[in-house]
């Protein structure tokens, strides 16, 4: 590397002017900067960006906004730095999601017109380089409609396979505790039982024992609906899909917790969907904010997991669920409500879902296996009004016909026989004590002003740290040391900086909780000390150059 | 503006998307309903035939995956599909000229979810996709929702008209080409080679991206194989849907989409935010299965009888037929075509060949615009030949009547 080189790295930000009143962090808009300069050629795979000393002083910011900038780009991948070289350019952006990004708050710039004409295309040129003919290799970011990918929900997808580190990031449940031989018996005994039958193409709305099954068990917790109000979807995830197809067109808005399931967020909130977002306190979704939203911008609909909810850990109390449903059908707004932590209840009273209490068809019920323990089943379901689910079999239809027969048939025969209910005792069991073991360890080692609740259910425990200091730093410093967790702004529609982060219990074995935490309260008391120097240093040579 | 009618205080009162408005339940699905019962002999549906499922096979996989990855075959897993799975089907699609990779190989939950995703990261409202007339129905459905408009060619013995793609290509700027070359759903043709390397070469000169859906291509009964879009691409232009709905079994949801590393991409995103992933057991057991079950004696059975059941069907129509009808004769996939004469409909003739308990499709549900209503649809690989020759000579005795 050259000295010219180096200074052109920098020379790169001469255009870049933070808008420092902005609400968008400046570490944001830097890595936005980065990355549309990656798209526009300036930068290319190998590049090298300027040192985080000499790119701070020349914007003028504080060096940790620098750092958090490039972390950023390096948990997207397109970065990488190696010690004592320096940092580079690794992978170069999808187009097409750089520019949802960077259109946040550069205004006024057209969806397409950034979609850069050559990145992309050398790749596919690579593919085929070895014809005679002279490829001239399709420009797809020149046609693909923006989409943004959740690096959360990748994360949850990707994290099993990690095996040194302990995790508390993801909602995952625990692999070991999964009844892999009876749910082997239960695949062999369908299979030889009625094996042509599952093989063959299904109806759209399900496996129609499961779906009776279903219902008798939702029966049991005062949900009363018939098979055809049901419809088996590929797990939540599909079923919010499906209800967003069907009911949030173009143009229409819907109400949505925050924070929230980043799944949700990626089906809801995507570019060019518009939304409003309801704060979740201690006690649950803010319903005097959702009352001025229902009032005044009228939402196609309100998604809440008022159970054990994901992430915080709160639970809606009885009063709040019977006021969220009057609000809901005074203003003739469908509530979408995510059930599937239900099983998992450790402690109180469990409180009747909305579902249950609805007497006016305003709730759509969405509830899954995955949480109990069979997520790579990807079975769920969704319980709603006759004429919606009409509507959701229509959509599935077209989205991939049904759900797989074989699996729906296997999770029906495992259930019937009692195992399902024994597994769950099982698992809540488990999870209780895990629960526990991690508060108990938090008290142990987390410094004052760290804040958390209790939940009652659910995988995870919500906290806070003191103010000056981010999830995402603490989150550098620990994965160092081997422990990772999710950060709170995964969590939130918009990027910004938060000191909230999820801690799951879940998927840890005892002594890795233990151990975990005890990592963490060293890493945040490390962190803590550290802001006060930097403060300090800083508050002296501003008095230095006065 | 949307009257406040609030006393409809029930379900009724649910406000769904325009987009919903442009969706019908699909017909063949309805039909399907009323030709469960055993004594009609059903052309109607696009099954494959139960018999011929590797049961056995399956399950001894599904043993296999417990055994060997346990709980790992109950947890999620990425939305990329099973990296042994992808590797198995890039290896085949090579095979067959395609330059497929594992790494640009994405497992959707069977086909359809591959057409639907593929109109999710390409179409916006009022697009325009350029599609056969008639062409299969669920694609155009898919389509639909992302309320695309559609610009027609017809199709002949050699399959689609390129030539009239080459002028809808020259006046319009469409968004996607959909393309069924082997054995096409409804008609059971196939494009021509040289058509084929036109299409291919048409859409890297306007830079219209074609989805070559490929559910039947294995299904070869007779005549020689021809080559994919996809193995003539040049230009990364073809993303390739297809499945083992048709070979394996349509009730595990497996198919998968091959393209431009750019398009596996954006096909990844929206795969995760529409299901996460598809059965994580599942793709291992049909991994499992195809490791060590021999698939290509297993597709040489389905040539076999699906071959004798067309050959059944095309000759017990030559046989009992009324002059003034011609059909299809396809050299694989799972239908064939009949054009009646153009007075005749075919759903008349549906309703009244469900009284001689015979069923089938009628030809207008397939048609994005100007639907004619003097075609069928017949299915053959679901019937053995003696009930192919009996459902056949049941629906002629319905055409002779309403022909007379």
């Amino acid at each position: 590397m050259t000295m010219g080189q180096l200074s052109d790295a920098a020379a790169m930000f001469n255009d870049l002017e933070l808008d420092r009143k902005s609400r968008i962090p400046a570490y944001v808009q830097i890595a936005a900067h980065v990355r549309n300069k990656m798209i526009g050629g300036v930068l290319k795979i190998g590049d090298r960006l300027p040192p985080n000393r000499e790119l701070a002083r020349r914007l003028e910011v504080h060096r940790t906004t620098v750092t958090t900038a490039y972390a950023e780009l390096e948990a997207d991948g397109l970065i990488s730095s190696q010690v004592g070289r320096g940092t580079f350019v690794s992978a170069l952006p999808a187009p097409s999601a750089t520019t949802i990004m960077a259109g946040a708050f550069v205004r006024g710039i057209s969806r397409r017109s950034e979609a850069a004409p050559s990145t992309g295309a050398s790749l596919v040129a690579a593919a085929s380089s070895s014809t005679p003919v002279k490829p001239s290799p399709m420009n797809w970011s020149a046609i693909l409609l923006p989409v943004q990918r959740d690096r959360w929900l990748s994360g949850l997808l990707h994290s099993s396979s990690e095996r040194d580190v302990i995790s508390f990031a993801h909602g995952l449940p625990e692999s070991s505790l999964f009844p892999t031989d009876d749910f082997r018996r239960s695949v062999d005994r369908v299979l030889r039982r009625e094996g042509q039958a599952l093989l063959q193409l299904g109806a759209t709305s399900g496996y129609a024992p499961l779906l009776e099954f279903l219902c008798s068990n939702m029966a049991r917790d005062g949900i009363n609906v018939r098979p055809d109000e049901v419809l088996i979807t590929n797990g939540c995830q599909q079923s919010l899909d499906l209800i967003r197809r069907i009911l949030v067109g173009e143009g229409d808005e819907i109400a949505i917790e925050e924070p929230t399931y980043p799944g949700a967020i990626s089906v809801f909130c995507s570019t060019g969907s518009r939304y409003a977002t309801i704060p979740v306190s201690a006690a649950g979704m803010d319903l005097t904010v959702l009352e001025d939203v229902l009032m005044q911008r009228r939402p196609k609909l309100i998604y809440t997991v008022p159970t054990f909810h994901n992430p915080t850990g709160v639970t809606m109390s009885l009063s709040a669920r019977r006021r969220l449903l009057e609000l809901a059908v005074r203003y003739r707004v469908p509530i979408i409500e995510d059930d599937i932590y239900r099983e998992l209840h450790y402690e109180g009273p469990m409180l009747p879902s909305l579902k249950a209490l609805d007497q006016h068809d305003v709730v759509i019920s969405i509830n899954s296996f995955s949480k109990v323990g069979f997520p790579g089943l990807r079975v769920g379901w969704i319980a709603a009004p006759r004429i919606v689910v009409q509507h959701l079999n229509i959509a599935k239809q077209n989205s991939d016909l049904h759900a797989s027969l074989l699996t729906q048939a296997a999770i029906f025969e495992f259930s019937r026989h009692g195992l399902l209910a024994k597994h769950i005792r099982k698992v809540r069991k488990e999870y209780a004590t895990r629960r526990d073991l991690m508060i108990g360890a938090m008290e142990k080692h987390f410094p004052a002003g760290v804040r958390w609740n209790k939940p009652l259910g659910g995988m995870a425990i919500w906290v806070n740290l003191p103010e000056q200091l981010t999830a995402g730093e603490v989150l550098m410093h620990s994965a160092e040391r081997g422990v990772v967790f999710s950060p709170g702004e995964h969590f939130f529609t918009a990027v910004q900086r938060h000191n909230s982060l999820r801690l799951c219990f879940t998927m840890a074995s005892p002594a890795k909780i233990e151990e975990g935490v005890k990592r963490l309260g060293a890493i945040i008391k490390d962190r803590l000390s550290v802001n006060r120097k930097t403060k300090a240093r800083r508050t002296a040579s501003l008095r230095a150059l006065v | 503006m949307v009257t406040r009618t609030a006393e409809a205080s029930r379900a009724d009162g649910y406000r769904f998307a325009t987009r919903m408005s442009h969706i019908k339940s699909s017909a063949v699905r309805e039909i399907l309903k009323c030709t469960e019962r055993p004594e009609i002999i059903s052309f109607a549906g696009g099954l494959p035939a139960p018999e011929l499922f590797p049961i056995d096979a399956l399950n001894h996989a599904h043993a296999r995956v417990f055994a060997e990855s346990g709980s790992a075959a109950m947890q999620y897993s990425t939305t990329e599909g099973w990296l042994p799975l992808r590797e198995w089907i890039a290896a085949r699609l090579t095979t067959r000229g395609i330059r497929a990779h594992a790494e640009r190989t994405l497992i959707t939950s069977g086909s359809q979810q591959g057409i639907d995703l593929v109109g999710r990261i390409l179409l916006d409202s009022g697009d325009t996709v350029i599609v056969e007339n008639p062409t299969y129905v669920a694609a155009l459905q898919t389509f639909g929702v992302y309320r695309a408009q559609f610009l027609t060619v017809e199709s002949d013995d050699d399959g689609m008209r390129v030539d009239q793609v080459e002028k809808a290509l020259r006046t319009s700027r469409p968004k996607l080409i959909y393309a069924v070359p082997d054995f096409q759903n409804p008609k059971g043709t196939t494009l021509s080679l040289a058509r084929r390397r036109r299409l291919v070469e048409l859409a890297s000169k306007y830079r219209v991206p074609i989805l070559e859906d490929d559910p039947y291509g294995e299904l070869r009964y007779r005549g020689t194989a021809l080559p994919s879009l996809a193995s003539l691409d040049r230009d990364g232009m073809v993303i390739y849907a297809s499945t083992f709905s048709k070979t394996i079994s349509p009730g595990m949801r497996i198919g998968w989409v091959c393209g431009a590393e750019e398009i596996v991409k954006a096909l990844v995103i929206a795969k995760q935010s529409a299901d996460l992933h598809t059965s994580t057991i599942e793709q291992r057991a049909a991994a499992r299965l195809l490791q060590e079950f021999e698939y290509d004696e297993h597709v040489s059975l389905l040539r076999k009888v699906y071959g004798e059941r067309s050959q059944a069907m095309i000759s017990s129509i030559e046989k009992h037929f009324p002059r003034g009808t011609r059909s299809t004769k396809p050299e694989g996939g799972l239908f064939l075509w009949v054009e009646l004469p153009k007075a005749i409909s075919g759903e008349e003739v549906l309703t009244e060949a469900l009284h001689e308990n015979v069923a089938f499709v009628p030809g207008a549900a397939f048609f994005a615009e100007n639907p004619p209503h003097n075609f069928i649809r017949l299915n053959f690989s679901n019937s053995t030949p003696e009930r192919i020759d009996e459902g056949i000579q049941r629906l002629s005795r319905v055409l002779k009547r309403r022909m007379a």
